[in-house]
């Protein structure tokens, strides 16, 4: 019988991952900044908080304001929080993803440099 | 630059301000926080100007991401409005040039007339909020806001409207009084005419004003 779950894509895994990884200090601009020092990804801020939010509506992930800075320019952050669906939901695609490797040889490529 | 100094700083006001307008309500605040925060550590770091370019870059492609989105009314306003006109014009190149069509005497007796009427019943402060309203697209104004801005487009328009009908009787009442010189009665009566045209004009886009703000307000009212 088929799951008819669907897996989460790679862009919503980076996201996940990096909510979990930044634990309390997840918000937009640590996210971004993470996604570009981890897998070197220059991330437009609206497509973060795109993503975030359909996230966020399939229930993956929860956020909350938090604390006004002088450096936002008096403006509050958003902190993001993976949810109990959102963790299992990651460790599904994980599963799935190193299911689809056992067994898988690749040939050797030989790289120019 | 010290950390004092820094927080004193503000990210170009432009690109800002176009983020204010294409965000969504819910995510203007911590998105604007993110770029300020963002800003001000490229500007410890780098010069003014590579902070700008990466700031005017961020402000362009996500408020360009989330324009269609929040702004989708406005633009199909304008762009129905440059429909109108781009029409407009070919019909009048195809129809001999566009010359013959500009009056000046014409066009100031019906436009800025019609402005003052709508300024007499109404005020300059509400005209300013009624096209303010218009290109906003804002869903969040009172319903009587909504009441006067569409008012004031009916008062425009139809104002518009009735001082080219009467501007182009007086012109034929000048016409027939002067018929023994037939050769000046066709572009006399050519000109006569165009007031009529440009007060059409007026209230056809007062009307796609007035419409468009009757479906914002439908939107405000919905629950």
């Amino acid at each position: 019988m088929f799951a008819k779950e669907k897996f989460l894509g790679e862009f919503e895994q980076f996201l996940l991952l990096s909510i979990l990884k930044l634990a309390d200090n997840a918000y937009g601009s640590t996210i971004r900044q993470l996604l570009a020092d981890i897998i070197e990804r220059d991330v437009t801020i609206g497509a973060l908080y795109t993503t975030l939010e359909r996230l966020e509506n399939k229930g993956l992930v929860e956020s909350k304001m938090g604390e006004v800075t002088p450096e936002r320019g008096g403006r509050a952050k958003k902190y993001f929080k993976v949810t109990t669906k959102g963790q299992h939901a990651l460790k599904r695609s994980k599963q799935a993803l190193t299911s689809m490797w056992e067994n898988v040889v690749l040939s050797q490529i030989e790289y120019c440099s | 630059m010290n950390d004092s100094t820094l927080t004193c700083e503000q990210p170009p006001k432009i690109p800002s301000q176009f983020l204010s307008w294409t965000l969504p309500e819910n995510i203007k605040e911590p998105v604007l926080g993110d770029l300020s925060e963002e800003y001000l550590q490229r500007l410890s770091k780098n010069t003014r100007s590579t902070a700008n370019y990466w700031y005017w870059r961020q402000a362009i492609k996500s408020g360009s991401q989330f324009m269609l989105k929040t702004q989708r009314g406005f633009i199909m306003f304008i762009f129905s409005m440059l429909l109108f006109f781009g029409f407009t014009l070919m019909a009048m190149l195809l129809g001999g040039g566009i010359v013959m069509y500009i009056d000046m005497q014409s066009i100031l007796i019906v436009l800025p007339s019609a402005l003052a009427f709508t300024f007499a019943s109404t005020s300059i402060h509400d005209v300013k909020k009624a096209i303010s309203v218009l290109l906003s697209n804002d869903i969040h104004q009172d319903e009587q806001v909504y009441r006067l801005s569409k008012r004031i487009f009916s008062i425009l328009g139809n104002s518009g409207l009735v001082l080219g009908v009467f501007m182009t009787l007086i012109g034929w009442v000048a016409m027939g009084t002067n018929l023994d010189n037939l050769n000046a009665f066709g572009p006399a009566f050519a000109i006569s005419i165009l007031t009529i045209v440009y007060g059409l004009a007026l209230k056809m886009v007062c009307y796609v004003a007035e419409q468009k703000l009757q479906t914002l307000f439908e939107s405000s009212s919905k629950p």
